[in-house]
């Protein structure tokens, strides 16, 4: 189980002004389940995988809070402690991660390397296992032996996936995965990652910009905006009534393709500037349903039976009497 | 721009037609047919949309289209140019015609110039405008593409911009030249799905506005039926379905076409699956693999086998259905007779068995 604790992320910078990217976030990520975490760009969403991950440099950039995975805070580890977590506890498959493999490695080899660095296996061992997780992820067992430009971009996502997994990790965050393949193949990613996360019982912290993609794989739905949680529910719930108007704004951005009449719709203005505070509710300049309080107040979270939301409409001023 | 001189540049419309246009690749002893025969046409002031799978021979219709590759065969016009046969030192001028919008806002803009300079450049090297109206102008234009106000945006270099503001930017350099056909290739893909409604109604707009044609490349139907007149279906380089883009969507008749259309990430049909098995997640997941939605899902349980398997050396059938192998109904007729495209104008498929797979109609929930 991972807990995430009052966690703030601010990049610093030489030339402008600080931004704070990721700003008081709560988060509990229990064992065996599937987290999907969205907002548009530039609200923090990878920024917060990040952190989770430490991949940030402490030197360039303040964070602050916890981030306690069984105990340990990964925040107070030093990097010999860190690596040892690494593959084994946590591993993470970035947007980019599939052409991050060595073009003059084979796959094999680019897995062994992995698991000779944070374990000891025989080479049969290891070959076992490698096959075992191609086979996991639908891949053929000759991928070991080709190289990376021998695969489509699909078959490399597939494999990067394969690669996170090697060690059996309690907790995998996979940024934006399936961001820059065609529709096909996303939806095969994804719905092989489904199946995958439901049979090894890992937990999954599941980075995207697309509300709906995210609805079709996740047990819960985090949604972030301007470095905050907004609105964290169960999908089935979430489906059923979004609560906050961001959450509802980009839940109509999907229409039904075949439906009789189709018209795309957006969200108009663009998120708020990092670096500056933030007075109010983050989003009232956007929200369709704002009022007095939204301006000057920053909204409470209201809790649920089976999550939260941070919205004036839900609180003793917005007269909403709806339970989130 | 503004609204009159757009409207009066509408006279100045022309119309694309394709052919029976083949692509060969050759490498070494390796043939690749990227487009096998592929006939269509764009009115002007109309928006057609390619649509296919990574590999489907999009890119190369747009490739062939804007000049930098010539087919194999067939012929390609858009007005009076003749572009299969176009020599390489009229291009330039052709160019002026015909632009692109990519897919990456972010690389296909120079990051050393400002939003003015980024959309005078093409008023003076095409309409060879001068310094002080090519400043004019480039101000009319973002006012078109609404990048106001003026004063703020002129001077913003790329890295200013948002993702959305930069696609529009792109979009107005495109249009600057006053062009009669706008190559879209992917303009949606890289954005926020909160945005893409915004610059694909501005594509939208200025085509009525202007008169020019459009050819939309995605692999989204969503977004094909939103804007577009009609719809291409590509596979391997075959046209497999094709018309009026309500009519394809709506009731696909082709497999492949179906499979594009359940890709589409749409919670409304998730809710379905959510409710059914989303809080018990680790039940038997034999089940699991195939009972998703309501959806006919055997023929996309098809199109995954062949997206996961190493690619063999691609051996291009000379006769048969291009999409047999990863056919769910694909019987031996498929495999000896080559289907063509049946059908009225408004809606045409290649398949043997349109109307044997329309019994299991994708059903709207």
């Amino acid at each position: 189980m991972l807990e995430v604790k009052d966690l703030w992320v601010t990049y610093k910078s030489r030339h402008g002004r600080p931004v704070t990217a990721v700003r008081g976030v709560q988060l509990t990520i229990p064992d065996n389940m599937f987290i999907g975490l969205v907002g548009e760009s530039g609200c923090g969403k990878s920024t917060l995988g990040f952190a989770i991950a430490r991949l940030l440099d402490g030197r360039r950039n303040e964070v602050t809070g916890s981030v306690v995975l069984n105990g340990v805070d990964l925040l107070k580890l030093d990097v010999r402690e860190l690596r040892a977590l690494r593959w084994k506890k946590l591993s993470v498959v970035l947007q980019g991660g599939m052409n991050a493999f060595n073009p003059v490695h084979k796959i094999q080899q680019q897995f062994m390397d992995a698991m000779r660095a944070h374990g000891n296996f025989t080479v049969a061992e290891m070959t076992e296992r490698i096959a075992d997780l191609l086979k996991q992820v639908q891949l053929d067992r000759e991928v070991m032996e080709m190289y990376p430009h021998e695969l489509s971009g699909g078959m490399k996502q597939r494999a990067a996936i394969a690669l996170s997994l090697v060690l059996d990790p309690e907790l995998v965050i996979l940024d934006e995965p399936t961001t820059a393949l065609d529709v096909v193949v996303q939806h095969a990613i994804v719905d092989m990652l489904k199946n995958l996360q439901r049979r090894l019982r890992f937990s999954v912290l599941f980075i995207s910009h697309d509300l709906g993609l995210v609805l079709e794989v996740a047990q819960r739905v985090v949604v972030m905006y301007a470095g905050e949680i907004v609105e964290e529910r169960t999908t089935a719930t979430l489906l059923q009534k979004a609560m906050h108007p961001y959450t509802q704004a980009l839940l109509d951005c999907y229409v039904d393709p075949q439906a009789e009449e189709v018209h795309l719709a957006g969200i108009p203005g663009t998120p708020p500037d990092l670096s500056l505070p933030l007075h109010g509710c983050a989003f009232a300049p956007r929200c369709a349903k704002v009022f007095a309080a939204c301006l000057n107040q920053t909204p409470g979270l209201t809790f649920g039976v089976d999550g939260f939301v941070q919205c004036h409409l839900y609180t003793p001023q917005g007269g909403t009497t709806d339970e989130p | 721009m503004s609204l009159e001189a757009l409207q009066a540049h509408g006279s100045k419309t022309a119309r694309l037609e394709l052919r029976e246009v083949t692509k060969v690749y050759q490498k070494r002893r390796r043939t690749t047919v990227a487009l096998n025969r592929v006939s269509f046409s764009v009115d002007p002031g109309k928006i057609i949309a390619l649509v296919g799978e990574s590999g489907s021979g999009k890119t190369t219709i747009a490739r062939i289209v804007t000049g930098i590759e010539r087919p194999t065969s067939g012929t390609v016009q858009l007005g009076d140019w003749q572009v299969d046969t176009l020599p390489t030192r009229r291009l330039r001028e052709y160019r002026r015609f015909v632009q692109m919008v990519f897919q990456d806002p972010f690389s296909s803009l120079n990051p050393h110039n400002t939003v003015l300079q980024t959309l005078m450049r093409p008023l003076i090297n095409h309409r060879h405008y001068s310094f002080v109206s090519a400043r004019e102008q480039a101000f009319e234009i973002m006012n078109t593409v609404r990048l106001a106000p003026i004063e703020q945006f002129a001077n913003k270099k790329p890295h200013q911009l948002s993702g959305g503001q930069r696609q529009r930017l792109v979009i107005g350099r495109a249009i600057a030249p006053e062009p009669q056909l706008m190559v879209a290739d992917e303009p949606v893909s890289m954005l926020d799905v909160s945005i893409r409604a915004d610059v694909l109604y501005l594509i939208d707009e200025l085509r009525r506005r202007t008169g020019m044609s459009v050819l939309y490349i995605t692999h989204d139907l969503l977004s094909a039926r939103a804007v577009a007149d009609e719809v291409v279906v590509l596979y391997r380089g075959h046209v497999v379905e094709r018309g009026v883009a309500q009519e394809v969507i709506r009731h696909a008749e082709h497999p492949y076409t179906r499979i594009l259309i359940n890709a589409i990430p749409n919670p409304r049909r998730s809710q379905y699956q959510t409710t059914n098995q989303g809080l018990e997640p680790v039940q038997a997941m034999e089940e699991d693999s195939g009972l998703h939605s309501p959806h006919d899902f055997a023929e996309l349980d098809g199109a995954l086998k062949a997206v996961t398997t190493v690619p063999t050396l691609q051996t291009h059938a000379t006769v048969g259905c291009p999409f047999m192998q990863r056919c769910p109904y694909a019987t031996l007729q498929c495999v000896e007779q080559t289907p063509s495209l049946q059908g009225s104008m408004n809606h045409q498929v290649a398949c043997w068995h349109a109307c044997g797979c329309k019994g299991s109609e994708p059903n709207n929930v």
